[in-house]
């Protein structure tokens, strides 16, 4: 088990809509990050491109991954009401 | 009398002013200013942010290079800036005092007691509304019927000083870092979206803003911290203390004027009487005292230093000039930000081996990135 830099809420996360990625500050000056994806499927850790630092995402997991579902099933629905 | 300027620690978007973008830059180096008139004797200032550095002079001008993706480094392009450029123009060639970096936004104090803000402003941190404002490259001058006498830039916040000696803050209050409760009806966000005083706060001298923190500096010599105290780095007991929304003093620490406090992330390194005291967090060696774990709430000094004249904190290192022209280096060391020549924490200020004959006169530093101006005396 790594120690982490820091556990750092979801919330205090920048989000890029384009990307789908969380970005939040490194020390090093670079940015940690973890995907939508990767956090809907459960994983915790943030990693930084340019260091060796990891810190540890604070989220309710089960709530993320139903929101994304319930997202997906959204988009689906409107795909179905275009096609129509 | 040949002056030069050196760079050295993370380099991932040209903040060393070397022409280059590498990962890293170990063991100091030389940089290139051939690309614009800054002449190493006259640099006033050096002063960094997550990926940019700026630089001030004696006839206040100013120049920029590094990470430009937020405008932060002042220029119209969406391209990394390798070598330093005069920004003067731009900052409509105003005769500026002081300049300060946040994360990824920058800061200039004008002769005249004017503010000039450029760079990100995504938590409201230029003090505009981020829904209108994202960021911008173009400085614009704060409006305010007092004039500005100090500033201070955080991770995501920003603390100025007005002339009758009140503060006044704008960004991200999530932690207590603005010194208000600025939770708005909507009860989501806790942030300033125009620059708001802090009423409880009088006779403010100077400020240091940290990642979620701020200390206050009050002209009869006490200390004011709010914001974050996770890692003891508002120098209050972590016990009693994890956050504060309002200004508390220290008082067990009180020392003669004048005072020079730096923050880095999550530690505070203050200067005083030529000696250096610390607290908050050590898990790098922040502090630079080896006995300590992992941080201290307790304002404690580093022996068996040499007088020290100038110090600079990184976000996890620190820079430290002496008064006889030794640079000394210690904290998180992963970039070479100590300049050593490896990459292992630095626990205990180490001195930075300089070319022969060469003295330091001067130090600064950016979050993982670190300067100096040294002399030749032979």
């Amino acid at each position: 088990m790594s120690v982490y830099h820091d556990e750092v809420e979801i919330e205090d996360f920048e989000y890029d809509e384009d990307e789908e990625v969380y970005y939040y500050p490194c020390p090093c000056g670079d940015q940690f990050q973890i995907s939508k994806a990767e956090l809907a499927a459960g994983v915790e850790e943030a990693t930084c491109p340019s260091c060796s630092l990891v810190i540890k995402v604070i989220y309710d997991k089960e709530a993320f991954a139903a929101k994304q579902e319930e997202l997906i099933r959204e988009e689906e629905k409107q795909l179905v009401i275009q096609k129509v | 009398m040949s002056y030069s300027l050196l760079s050295w620690g993370a380099n991932s978007h040209g903040q060393l002013g070397q022409g280059t973008e590498s990962e890293e830059c170990v063991l100091p180096r030389e940089v290139d200013l051939s690309k614009c008139s800054l002449e190493p004797q006259k640099i006033k200032k050096i002063v960094g942010g997550a990926g940019h550095t700026l630089i001030l002079d004696d006839h206040g001008r100013v120049y920029s290079c590094g990470w430009n993706n937020k405008g932060q480094v002042g220029f119209p392009v969406k391209e990394n800036i390798p070598f330093f450029q005069e920004l003067s123009e731009k900052l409509r060639n105003k005769v500026i005092v002081d300049i300060v970096c946040g994360w990824d936004c920058s800061a200039a104090l004008t002769t005249e007691g004017t503010l000039l803000l450029w760079g990100s402003n995504y938590f409201g941190q230029l003090g505009i509304d981020p829904n209108n404002l994202q960021w911008i490259h173009e400085s614009f001058e704060l409006v305010s019927d007092r004039k500005i006498r100090g500033i201070s830039m955080g991770l995501r916040h920003t603390v100025a000083i007005t002339e009758d000696h009140a503060i006044l803050v704008a960004g991200a209050g999530t932690k207590g870092q603005l010194g208000i409760d600025c939770l708005n009806n909507k009860g989501s966000i806790n942030a300033a979206y125009t620059f708001k005083e802090v009423p409880t706060l009088r006779n403010i001298e100077s400020v240091s803003c940290g990642q979620y923190h701020t200390i206050a500096v009050a002209k009869d010599g006490n200390l004011y911290a709010f914001g974050d105290n996770k890692h003891g780095q508002l120098g209050l007991n972590t016990d009693i203390c994890r956050k504060t929304f309002v200004p508390l003093k220290l008082s067990d620490f009180q020392i003669k004027l004048p005072i020079n406090v730096h923050s880095g992330w999550s530690h505070v390194i203050v200067l005083n009487d030529s000696h250096i005291f610390g607290w908050g967090r050590n898990t790098y060696g922040q502090l630079g005292i080896t006995k300590l774990n992992e941080f201290t709430w307790k304002a404690t000094r580093i022996e068996n230093l040499p007088r020290i004249q100038q110090v600079s904190a990184g976000s996890e290192h620190n820079v430290a000039l002496t008064e006889d022209g030794k640079i000394l280096c210690w904290g998180w060391n992963e970039h070479g930000n100590c300049g050593n020549g490896h990459t292992k924490d630095v626990k205990f200020p180490e001195q930075l081996h300089l070319p022969y004959a060469y003295t330091g006169i001067l130090i600064g530093s950016g979050a993982a990135h670190s300067f100096a101006v040294i002399k030749n005396i032979s």
